[in-house]
């Protein structure tokens, strides 16, 4: 099957005091992880690494109906054809 | 992570070190975040959805969008997006894009009856030109329409305004932003004489106090709500206050929510008013200088068909009251025309003078308000019939408080909530009464502003004056010397632009039905999903003798009802500029190539116009009630030998007169700002100059010297620059109009001016009727209406006893014409539900997510009812979000208007709800 890599990158503001809990609450849904936080303004870097962009976007309101969560938005959303993918590549090619 | 050596793992530590970059926090992997952009073209862009105006930077591959990010750079949004901000560049992909021309034909013939056939651009126009002349030559040009947009570029809206206006001596263009923010602007004109807000976003950050009215920020403009909830965290003073019908995500965040009754906004504000002048807060100084008082006549009727002539019969009732009404007993005490027992029955005497009002003395205005005690408000508003009346009560006062606080700063926001109203306009001139008795507006942390719900509701619609009654700048075809100096500036012979005001677009629905107007065309826009009472305009548009051209990127509603569809470029397949809420004016390249045959509207407009001489249109024409100075009743004369004089001929053609012109030519094409984008109308049509550039420079001169000045073209298209906030003086943006601390218009030494001229000299009269003496000039001022308490045109009843309310959902923007091909929005709120409080559902014995008929007096719908989501409304209530074209909302809602804006209120109207099978339609 021809795949296409989709990645995106949130920003992620947790509830005063939450930052910690906020994040592991994170690391445990699918497809997501932290890439770096800063307890300064409570905000979380969090890549998203799912098959469709309708599952990056269910993920976003995962992560928005989170009790630690303040605020969740989408920053960079990226597409590309996974190159690595042995059959993406022979689509690619034709 | 992942594999970092593998392109996966690269890819995702070059995302999450390119988001942290843009959101100014420390990475470790600066160099993955610029290693990741290698091979993709970047360029700055503009949001394509709502009116909040967000930058995007926009990434591409041979003319193919491949990625989209929030712009760091753009204060508006400060490199963050919502969900839409991604739909920019899906969008353009759906498999079911239009790519060519469709006519309806039969035997190779076109035949309104016929499907829809592919056929060439040329064959398309044929078909458009032959049908328009026809038309045009039996009904002249208020036989012919054009339905625009407040999604027009600033270039194609000022392209429409020429061709309709200045070529075919038309003024029946006006846009979906109609539909939008008219009562907005009707306020504007009313209270300040000139449109637009006077602050801007940057309030946000300022204010102590958010109080948003009807308007559910967090869903529809998430990026501002964002900027209010940062605010609130960083000053932890902060209070947010929503008033709405029915819960919703920005009852959730708020501090203070106020359910209130649909329509009771009005008593609410004058409640507000009272208390600040009977707590003594009126800011004196600022009112004694500034503002003036002002009122006008109360029957006015809804904006309806005056006639019920071709009413279906169940609707005749509800027609009946643009002539005559009984006062509610609330609205008699509001109104100050008894109270008793007696029915007070009032005929609507001002329907064709609506918008009329005059100076009335302070004392008048505080007797006027004197019925809105917080007893009787609270009485008449409490939205919620499970909330406590004294709990109620109680959040009135607080909310009276905090305008009244004159320590505290304040910004009020609304949207479709006050301008989708029956008063629109009223609503919208009593939240600027709030705001000025308390010397609360134009001042940073201080105003009232309408959010819009279109990308350039306020740059092309407003601005450029796409409307039945405007020209560029806040002229109006009405006013002489605004016709004078448009026909100066486009180089027309004087008497060519026609001063009778064109039909709205409610009214252009109702005109084919009447068989007035037979020749439409729709340009970005869904007009016949998104007017309300639509079974009526769906039948008229198929059955009447018509033609209806409809350009759109997909298939929508409006394209089944059409006789031919022309395909259109999308968003970042053109050259554009838009301009959002807060007067900012902002720019895109054209960064991928069209799709198909699809081509920009701009190049659609002039290609048509080349099908027109001046002989066929400035000779000689008819036009109905026409009545103005200069003019013979009924008729607008020739100007072919004028326009001889000026070195035209009859035989030239409305494309080299209007688009063509020596001035434009000038903008050649290529040009340096082009940086080495192609640009699709030049290539479709052929040609050497820059025609984007051309129509916007040249509609720069009528805002120049007028307080709407904009830069020239290319400053808009420089990399520091993410739009500017008009007027804009000596490459200097406003930030805050009529105060002198930041807007070059006001006067020196006058402290705050409000300077814009329309309605500016008045009579003065009592509460109830102008005076007979001589006009007052109210130069400088704003004025504080007083408006009373009005029911809607239609509440429940015993047969029809819910309220139904319309909106929009986060994830589908308008009729989900461009969000709906996106199939994660799609998937995400596949189909519209009807929100219903469970103790509704339960005396109707209707479940949960059971199927369900909305029936009205003008048409029913299926829809599947939802107790327990996201919106929640009161007892009393049903609200259905109108995106979706299977649950066709528009065929039950009511097309009463503001009769002063004539915009239609979609908030209100009488429904009845029962389960599928359970009952056959009355």
């Amino acid at each position: 099957m021809c795949e296409i890599l989709q990645i995106s990158g949130l920003s992620v503001v947790a509830q005063a005091g939450q930052l910690a809990a906020a994040a592991d609450a994170i690391a445990d849904l699918p497809g997501a992880e932290v890439f770096a936080r800063d307890p300064e303004t409570d905000r979380l870097v969090v890549v998203q690494d799912l098959p469709s962009v309708e599952e990056h976007m269910e993920g976003l309101r995962r992560i928005q109906a989170l009790p630690q969560v303040l605020v969740a938005e989408l920053v960079y959303h990226r597409s590309e054809l996974d190159e690595e993918n042995e059959e993406t590549r022979l689509v690619g090619k034709q | 992570m992942g594999d970092p050596l593998s392109r996966r793992g690269f890819v995702k530590i070059g995302v999450g070190a390119a988001t942290a970059s843009a959101l100014g926090m420390p990475t470790f992997a600066t160099e993955a975040a610029a290693a990741i952009e290698v091979g993709v073209d970047w360029e700055k862009s503009v949001c394509r959805f709502c009116g909040v105006g967000c930058g995007l930077i926009v990434g591409s591959r041979d003319g193919h969008v491949v990625a989209v990010k929030g712009d760091p750079k753009a204060p508006v949004n400060r490199g963050l997006l919502c969900v839409k901000g991604y739909a920019n560049a899906t969008m353009l992909y759906g498999a079911d894009r239009l790519t060519k021309p469709l006519l309806r034909m039969k035997n190779g013939r076109f035949d309104k009856q016929g499907d829809f056939v592919e056929v060439s651009w040329e064959r398309a126009f044929d078909e458009m030109e032959r049908q328009f002349k026809k038309v045009y030559g039996e009904l002249g040009p208020t036989g012919v329409g054009v339905m625009g947009s407040g999604q027009y570029t600033i270039p194609e809206g000022y392209a429409a305004v020429k061709l309709v206006k200045a070529g075919w001596r038309s003024n029946n263009l006006d846009p979906n932003a109609r539909h939008c923010m008219a009562s907005a602007v009707a306020g504007f004109i009313q209270v300040f004489g000139i449109d637009e807000p006077a602050g801007c976003y940057d309030d946000i950050e300022l204010t102590d106090t958010v109080v948003t009215w009807g308007a559910n920020m967090a869903e529809m403009h998430p990026m501002l709500w964002a900027r209010v909830i940062d605010r609130r965290r960083a000053a932890p003073g902060t209070r947010i206050i929503n008033l709405t019908t029915y819960s919703n995500r920005t009852s959730d965040s708020a501090d203070e929510e106020i359910v209130f009754r649909p329509q009771t906004d009005l008593a609410i504000l004058n409640y507000i008013a009272r208390e600040i002048i009977e707590r003594g807060a009126v800011d004196r100084q600022f009112v004694d200088r500034h503002c003036a008082f002002a009122t006008g006549p109360y029957d006015i009727g809804y904006g309806m068909r005056s006639n019920d002539a071709v009413a279906f019969p169940a609707e005749k009732d509800t027609l009946a009251r643009e002539r005559r009404v009984t006062l509610t007993p609330e609205e008699a005490i509001a109104q100050r025309r008894g109270g008793g027992d007696q029915a007070v029955v009032v005929d609507q005497k001002n329907t064709a003078k609506a918008g009329a009002h005059w100076i009335i003395a302070f004392e008048d205005y505080r007797k006027a308000l004197k019925p809105y005690t917080l007893d009787f408000v609270a009485e008449l508003a409490k939205g919620d019939p499970d909330e406590d009346l004294d709990e109620f009560k109680a959040k009135l006062k607080r909310l009276a408080d905090h305008y009244v606080d004159s320590n505290r700063k304040i910004v009020s926001f609304w949207t479709m909530g006050f301008n989708q109203h029956t008063r629109g306009t009223w609503v919208n001139e009593l939240i600027y009464a709030v705001h000025l008795l308390t010397g609360k507006h134009a001042k940073p942390g201080n105003g009232a502003m309408s959010l819009t719900g279109q990308p350039s509701a306020c740059g092309t619609a407003r601005e450029v004056g796409t409307f039945a009654h405007r020209l560029p700048s806040d002229m109006v075809v009405a006013n002489p010397a605004h016709r004078k100096r448009s026909e100066e500036i486009w180089r027309l012979p004087g008497g060519t632009l026609n001063p009778k005001v064109g039909s709205h677009i409610t009214k252009m629905m109702r005109d084919i039905e009447d068989g007035s107007l037979r020749w439409l065309w729709v340009q970005v826009t869904n007009p016949f999903q998104s007017t309300a009472n639509a079974n009526h305009w769906i039948t008229a548009a198929r059955e009447k003798d018509c033609f209806i051209v409809v350009s759109d990127i997909y298939p929508t509603l409006s394209c089944k009802v059409a006789d031919l569809i022309l395909p259109a470029a999308g968003h970042f397949e053109k050259w554009g500029l838009y301009g959002n809420t807060e007067r900012r004016t902002h720019a895109w390249r054209q960064v991928a190539n069209p799709i198909g045959q699809a081509r920009s509207d701009v190049w659609q407009m002039m290609e048509f116009s080349k099908r027109f001489t001046l002989a066929e249109t400035w000779g000689q024409h008819s036009v109905p009630g026409l009545s103005a100075a200069g003019f013979e009743d009924g008729r607008l004369g020739s100007v072919l030998e004028q326009a001889k004089g000026m070195g035209y001929k009859p035989e030239d053609t409305l494309y080299d007169v209007l688009f063509a012109t020596p001035e434009a030519l000038k903008f050649s094409w290529p040009d340096p700002v082009a940086a080495g984008r192609r640009n699709g109308t030049v290539e479709a049509a052929g040609i050497d100059w820059f025609p984007e550039k051309a129509l916007f420079e040249e509609y720069t001169k009528f805002g120049q010297g007028h307080a709407h000045d904009l830069a020239d073209f290319d400053t808009y298209y420089r990399d520091d620059v993410r739009g500017l906030r008009w007027p804009v003086i000596d490459g200097k943006e406003t930030l805050w109009r009529f105060n002198e601390d930041y807007d070059p218009y006001v006067t020196a030494g006058a402290g705050f001016e409000f300077y814009g001229p329309a309605f500016k000299s008045l009579k003065r009269g009592t509460l109830d009727a102008p005076g007979g003496g001589d006009l007052e000039s109210l130069a400088g001022k704003a004025k504080i209406f007083f408006r009373p308490y009005a029911a809607p045109a239609e509440s429940p009843d015993e047969k029809f006893d819910l309220w139904l309310c319309t909106g929009r959902v986060l994830e589908h923007w308008h009729s989900g014409s461009m969000t709906r091909r996106v199939p994660e929005l799609n998937a995400a709120m596949p189909h519209a539900l009807a929100y219903l409080h469970s103790a509704d559902a339960k005396a109707r014995g209707v479940q949960h997510h059971e199927e369900v008929w909305i029936e009205s007096r003008r048409g029913r719908v299926r829809v599947v009812v939802e107790t327990e989501g996201r919106n929640r409304v009161p007892r009393g209530m049903v609200y259905i979000p109108w995106f979706d074209e299977s649950v066709f909302i528009n065929k039950v809602t009511l097309d009463a208007t503001c009769p002063i804006s004539k915009e239609i209120d979609f908030k209100k109207c009488a429904v009845k709800l029962y389960p599928v099978g359970q009952e056959a339609r009355s």
